[in-house]
């Protein structure tokens, strides 16, 4: 346990504070890596006296850029909470920042901890009572199994199909070069040399990353904008969306009056509700700053709902609505369904949004919720380039397993390039599929000795 | 008709390379060791090739030689052809290959058998093994002759219940027109051993004198001649070369022909052969699109006119085989004296092992080779080394050896044969050994050399050649980072120039110049005049040291991330059951394998990490139940960290 460890010890979802938890012997030269007074040549935050508060900022070690302000709690061992030098980052910002902090720690020698792993040290450490052992089991036990799911729906589709194909790739290029070292005699001839296809295998690799890239985006969440004439149900919508009383409901129109953002987690990915005013005010807005301005502030959603009402039709003011949402992308709702007669009818609304999604609900029956959080999800990931959902690499960790991946890539490549011998290459390639494996789950060793076998004719 | 025939600390059951290297190590250090042999012309048998070495093996052979071993020693009295493989490569990969004097080799290894202190050779079948509880006490022969004894190591090779299989016709043999060993598999069950079945197999002998070599690619040694053995310098000698021919679309045709008499696709064959060496029929099914498979032929010795046809192991009837030989090209009128046959026998699964390679089951009950589910004579040699050693560190009741993985290629063997599932006989591979960089041919004597040291094996020639290699290192590297190259020195910018380099712009220790892949330390020190006598090996080493430092750093981190794991022991006696929060599958397996140490556990397929973790609280919970806890006092916040 000589290493180092760094997770975000808040917990997802939680308010504007975010800390990042570093445990073990180099917590203090970690840190001090990332905090600005490093880069000021102050001196090292080991001479802190334990449990104390500071503040400071933390900058990115690369390319030495601000991050954020953060208060930075040392507590030195062994009276931590892991019995190691603990040290806590807490930064205001959201979660993306939350994260670069994390990200610049790890960049600066942590490695992210496993499930649980604070609360192993921390009982490995005896800072734990043995009554609290099956607790610290039932934990690991959970976390794990949490991140193991998380893994598996992520790697379902067409990312995962990406990462094996890679695998596959690696394996294969590794193969080719463990064969003719062990089997030197049996005439095996490979083509050309592996340095193209490592440069091949990284250039997927970048491509994965970039996905990851827009993956991490969903997770700071995906903006939703409520529009509709007033009264349509706006409100109600967004109650019954998160689940409670928050926004003030009435039957008068224009009472909604603040912009308001509200979160709601819709199958791991955090939908931000952005409400509009009532759509009289924006047409107020539309006299008074354009429609181009107008629609521009709508494009800030990711996605926009559009809501009619059932009992009343679709009406001039509706009109007015479906004009401004031209052309963006839009989710239709139907509300007030209970009322009889109804007043719409699904060719008109296919009129108006050809090929649309559109949620026939009623708020006041609570239907229709579900189905509109769906679709909601599905049009955001539908919308990402190339594939959506599966491009989603969500998790951190996956995300730095990619990177190591591709950093060792790298440098397999350049001890290609400058002809260093294949026992030197391949521990690089090596460390890369050991990455991979991390992603996927599965132990990488043997498939290697399977595919010299299987491609390579080889026997006394 | 039982009688009682002797007493020993030690008996060993079988003379095949595993063997031969058990019973010397164990009487080299001081135990009364009978050895037993079915037939004593077996002894140091090579059924298979008559070769020695290559990437992996040789370096099996040069650790077992550093660790007081006989098959480096043997070799380098008896092989009539070395290459080094390799050359072209990296310093990890390169490595010996002899192809021996098969009937010298056996000469010379059954002499230093028979000269051998404290080492007695008997043939003789061994039956059944004597047990009082779970303890050894003895072994007995088929005649009825009992030999006490505190430890046995049994070296069956592919002897036990050995069928040969040749086309439609099997029979029970042992390799070679040996008699198979039959009763001692039951004694073996009795005593809870479980054992399963393992196919392997050898291609024809042919006679020389019906072969036109003429139309082959002749394969020569190399001339500057090799040594295996840390004892010796180079050895220069006559050697005789092998020689290249192919198969061809006529063989393929006859093969795919005759399918059906083939016992390895009729469904003959249960046992699982081995995927690195391939049968011809096998081979052509797998790999239609190739015109044409590699064939060497090798000769067996010098006082002889049998050729060993590597490439063309097959279990087609005889009559399929002289077809399928004479469409080679040089081989139309070739004559069989040995048919190709497989063989199938009885071998020990790893799990039941530990890492000493002593059973599970049975206090003093080891063994090693062909027997654990490995293949070759290299790997067979090298665990009967270790078996033999611990044999008798047992006998004498000290720390047993154990070789982990980033020892050598020794410990990366014993440790996938038994943590591993293993579906096919074992063979080495330096793609096997994750540290290869630092477990390198060359370096195998400061490897080993001190384990051997400490057990007694090895003597003091050895070890003072040891400590003048480890010398001559640490002089040559305190003068390479002490001696500066100016950059003033008109003479040698000239030299560096010369080397195809560039003139430094700063002076320069010789260390910091020496990473440059284009400068030599061997014409560097002749540039530089120095004259120290520095052994020619402890140069290369260097310049290997040097020239490849980070990735050998890397690799050294590594390997101290996995003694940490290492270092961790679980207890013999854990009950898996009993242990909280272990997945189903990883519970079932820990249980099956009983690993030692946390270590050798996550290398189990089936074991995750959170059960390792999960293993290592409950290791922790119970040295401190062990203890007698009394501090319940602990300042545990709530805070409970996100993963």
């Amino acid at each position: 346990m000589n290493d180092t460890i760094a997770a975000i010890s808040t917990a997802y979802g939680e308010a504007g504070v975010g800390i990042v938890r570093v445990s073990g012997p180099q917590a203090s030269e970690i840190a001090d890596r990332v905090l600005k007074r490093s880069f000021n040549h102050q001196s090292s935050i080991q001479d802190w006296p334990t449990h104390t508060l500071h503040l400071d900022e933390i900058w990115d070690p690369l390319n030495k850029e601000k991050i954020d302000q953060v208060l930075v709690a040392v507590m030195w061992a062994p009276g931590s909470y892991t019995g190691e030098d603990v040290i806590e980052l807490q930064g205001h910002g959201g979660r993306l920042v939350i994260q670069e902090i994390l990200q610049a720690v790890l960049r600066a020698g942590a490695r992210l901890a496993e499930p649980g792993e604070f609360t192993k040290r921390a009982f490995l450490n005896g800072k734990m009572d043995l009554v609290q052992a099956e607790a610290v089991i039932d934990l690991i036990r959970a976390r794990s199994e949490e991140a193991r799911r998380l893994a598996v729906r992520q790697l379902d589709g067409k990312l995962s199909i990406r990462i094996r194909e890679l695998q596959e790739e690696l394996v294969g290029i590794i193969a080719a070069m463990e064969a003719v070292m062990d089997f030197p005699e049996e005439g095996i001839v490979t083509e050309g040399s592996e340095s193209v296809d490592i440069l091949e295998v990284i250039k997927k690799f970048e491509e994965i990353i970039e996905g990851a890239r827009g993956g991490r985006a969903i997770r700071e969440g995906i903006k939703v904008v409520i529009i509709g004439k007033p009264n349509v149900g706006k409100s109600s919508l967004w109650n019954a969306l998160i689940g409670e009383e928050r926004a003030i409901v009435t039957e008068i129109p224009g009472t909604t009056r603040d912009m308001l953002e509200e979160e709601v987690v819709v199958r791991g990915i955090p939908i931000r509700l952005v409400d509009t005013a009532g759509i009289r005010e924006t047409m107020d807005l539309v006299e008074r700053i354009g429609v181009e301005k107008t629609r521009e502030m709508l494009r800030r959603g990711q996605v926009v709902v559009v809501i009619f009402d059932a009992g009343e039709g679709i009406g001039a003011e509706d009109k007015k609505v479906v004009e401004l949402v031209s052309g963006l992308s839009t989710l239709i709702m139907i509300n007030k369904t209970d009322l009889i007669p109804q007043k719409i009818n699904e060719a008109e609304v296919d009129a108006l949004f050809p090929g649309e999604v559109v949620v026939w609900a009623s708020m006041k029956e609570k239907r229709g919720i579900d189905e509109l959080k769906e679709a909601m999800v599905s049009k955001v990931l539908g919308s990402l380039n190339d594939g959506g959902e599966e491009w989603l690499v969500s998790s951190i960790r996956q995300e730095e397993a990619l990177r190591g991946c591709l950093n060792a890539c790298w440098g397999a490549l350049k001890a290609s390039n400058e002809r260093l011998p294949a026992e030197c290459i391949l521990i690089d390639l090596y460390d890369a599929l050991e990455n991979l494996g991390n992603i996927t789950g599965e132990a990488v060793s043997e498939q290697v000795l399977d595919r010299i076998f299987a491609e390579f004719c080889i026997g006394k | 008709m039982e009688f009682k025939a002797g007493d020993y600390d030690i008996a060993i059951i079988g003379g095949g390379h595993a063997g031969c290297e058990a019973g010397l190590a164990a009487a080299r250090m001081g135990c009364r060791t009978v050895l037993f042999s079915i037939s004593v012309e077996g002894i140091a048998l090579m059924p298979c090739n008559p070769s020695i070495g290559g990437p992996g093996k040789g370096h099996l052979v040069r650790e077992v030689d550093a660790l007081g071993g006989e098959m480096g020693i043997n070799l380098d009295k008896t092989f009539i052809q070395v290459r080094r493989l390799n050359t072209g490569k990296g310093p990890a990969v390169r490595a010996l290959r002899a192809q021996a004097d098969k009937k010298e080799y056996q000469k010379e290894m059954l002499l230093t058998l028979l000269q051998q202190e404290n080492l007695d050779v008997k043939q003789g079948m061994v039956e059944r093994i004597l047990v009082k509880g779970n303890r050894v006490t003895g072994v007995m022969t088929r005649n009825g002759a009992i030999y006490n004894c505190r430890a046995v190591v049994i070296t069956t090779g592919t002897y036990l219940r050995g069928r040969v299989i040749i086309g439609e016709v099997a029979y029970e043999s042992g390799p070679h027109g040996q008699f198979p060993s039959i009763g001692l598999a039951a004694s073996l069950a009795d005593l809870g051993i479980n054992l399963e079945r393992f196919k392997t197999g050898t291609p024809a002998r042919v006679n020389k004198k019906t072969i036109d070599f003429s139309k082959m690619i002749e394969q020569p040694g190399d001339a500057e001649g090799w040594n295996f053995s840390f004892l010796n310098e180079k050895i220069q000698r006559e050697q005789m070369p092998c020689w290249l021919t192919y198969t061809n679309q006529k063989t393929h045709e006859i093969i795919m022909n005759n399918l059906d008499r083939a016992p390895l696709f009729s469904g003959f064959i249960k046992g699982i052969g081995p995927r690195y060496c391939p049968s011809i029929e096998d081979k052509v099914v797998r790999f239609k699109g190739k015109e044409g498979h590699q064939v060497f032929l090798e000769p067996e010795g010098k006082r002889t006119n049998e050729i060993y046809v590597q490439g063309m192991s097959t279990s087609l009837p005889e009559d399929i085989q002289i077809q399928i030989l004479r469409t080679l090209k040089g081989m139309e009128q070739v004559e069989i004296i040995r048919p190709a046959y497989a063989i199938e026998y009885d071998y020990i699964k790893g799990d039941q092992l530990k890492l000493t390679l002593e059973t599970k089951q049975i206090n003093g009950l080891f063994s090693a080779g062909q027997i654990n589910g490995s293949s070759g004579y290299e790997e067979a040699a090298a665990q009967g080394l270790l078996a033999g050693i611990n044999a008798a560190l047992l006998v004498k009741d000290q720390e047993p050896l154990v070789l982990k993985r980033s020892d050598g290629y020794i410990g990366v063997l014993v440790d996938d044969l038994i943590t591993k599932e293993n579906w096919e006989p074992y063979r080495i591979m330096t793609a096997r050994a994750e540290y290869r960089l630092l477990l390198r041919e060359d370096n195998a004597d400061l490897r080993m050399t001190e384990f051997g040291r400490k057990v007694g094996l090895a003597t003091d020639q050895r070890w003072k050649r040891y400590e003048t290699k480890r010398d001559n290192l640490a002089k040559e590297r305190e003068w390479l980072a002490t001696t500066n190259a100016s950059f003033r020195d008109q003479e040698f910018q000239k030299w560096l120039i010369s080397k195809g380099s560039t003139e430094l712009k700063q002076n320069s220790s010789l260390m910091e110049l020496l990473r440059r892949p284009e400068i030599i330390l061997k014409e560097l020190e002749k540039f530089m005049g120095r004259n120290e006598g520095i052994l020619d090996e402890v140069i290369d080493e260097l310049d290997i040291e040097i020239k490849y430092e980070g990735y050998i750093k890397k690799q050294k981190d590594q390997v101290e991330r996995f003694l940490k794991l290492e270092g961790k022991k679980i207890p013999a006696d854990l009950d898996y059951a009993g242990v909280y929060g272990l997945s189903t599958e990883g519970r079932q397996k820990l249980a099956n394998k009983k690993p030692e140490t946390i270590g050798q556990a996550g290398r189990i397929g089936g074991v995750s990490p959170a059960d390792l973790a999960v293993l290592l609280i409950h290791l922790e919970q119970r040295k401190y139940k062990n203890i007698v806890s009394d501090n319940n006092t602990n300042d545990t916040d709530n805070n409970i960290e996100q993963g």
